[in-house]
């Protein structure tokens, strides 16, 4: 049965890594020709295909047993709470916004300065730069992939939900070879980050053997906890911002004042 | 080494919160191991939600100082 929840999770949590993907392959392919660009991201792409498969599929028919609830519930909560927690910086004016286009330029230069020399034939630099980047990126997709496909018994609808992010990426990415700087990609790790984090926590109590109240409802309250903690954050963080921002220009006034 | 670093950063970037996250979830383990149901799935609960809020305010308190000694100057 398809799980709309997997799905939906699984198409941002990988889209969001797939968008990085994209800009390097892009870099890759403007500096060191598109041959290299495409084959080492293809390649890379095989590869996380190949372990999600070898990988995936026997820990599903294993799901029940509690060590393994206790890991996924594990890593779901430590790798989503980083992304939440580096969104909620980001919302909070504390770290800056993640920003395609520069990444863009900064491999642009990167692959400038490297050696060899542009060329239509393979570039070994392009290729293995478009591989391990794509592959590194991917792998982050492949876990969270696993993660809601494992934590919701529905490994099929979270793989339909990152083909369905790779689909959209790879076609905004050839109609406009550029990187794709106006995905909201803070709002997806924000929202991901949420959804692994509640997952975590409730796949964890599951593993002790715990009872949550109303039993699956509870991943929404586990949900909703942890975005209001979010919220009254970044509400706090901006708000101290704002108060000593126009305590500053106050006192720049004042010295102005004194100066003239 | 490279790899395993990068590997190890999906995970962990701030000391911080991992720490209160894994003092939660072994508190929430022993509780659950006594049978203390109740309190140990309150403690998860809690513990995620309080790792969270002390991980942000640490970077806010942090970003507070560093404006306040901008302002200064040297």
């Amino acid at each position: 049965m398809f799980n709309g929840y997997a799905a939906l999770a699984s198409f941002l949590g990988a889209g969001v890594e797939f968008v990085e993907a994209l800009t390097i392959i892009l870099a890759v392919g403007v500096v060191r020709g598109w041959r290299s660009g495409l084959s080492g991201g293809l390649s890379a792409l095989a590869l996380l295909a190949l372990l999600v498969g070898i990988i995936g599929a026997p820990l599903t028919k294993v799901m029940e047993l509690p060590v393994l609830q206790f890991l996924v519930g594990l890593f779901m909560l430590f790798f989503g709470s980083r992304w939440l927690r580096k969104a909620v910086l980001r919302y909070a004016g504390l770290k800056s916004m993640h920003n395609e286009a520069e990444n863009f330029e900064k491999e642009l230069a990167r692959q400038r300065a490297a050696r060899g020399v542009q060329s239509d034939k393979m570039d070994r630099v392009g290729f293995v730069t478009a591989f391990s980047g794509t592959f590194l990126e991917g792998l982050e997709a492949i876990l969270i992939v696993l993660a809601f496909g494992l934590g919701t018994h529905s490994m099929s609808s979270a793989v339909t939900g990152a083909l369905a992010a790779l689909a959209g990426v790879a076609l905004l990415g050839i109609s406009l070879r550029k990187p794709l700087s106006r995905v909201p990609e803070n709002a997806m790790k924000f929202v991901v980050g949420l959804m692994l984090t509640s997952f975590g926590v409730f796949w964890i109590g599951e593993s002790f053997g715990l009872h949550w109240p109303q039993s699956d409802l509870s991943i929404l309250y586990l949900l909703l906890t942890f975005a209001g903690v979010s919220f009254v954050e970044i509400w706090r963080s901006q708000r101290l911002t704002r108060s000593q921002n126009s305590f500053t220009h106050a006192g720049q006034g004042s010295t102005a004042g004194r100066k003239a | 080494m490279g790899m395993v670093k990068h590997f190890w950063g999906l995970f962990v970037d701030d000391g911080r919160l991992a720490g209160i996250l894994v003092a939660t979830v072994l508190v929430a383990g022993v509780l659950s191991h006594i049978h203390a149901v109740k309190w140990a799935v309150a403690v998860l609960w809690v513990g995620v939600a309080l790792a969270l809020w002390t991980s942000v305010n640490h970077q806010i308190v942090v970003h507070r100082q560093q404006t306040a000694k901008n302002h200064l100057g040297p």
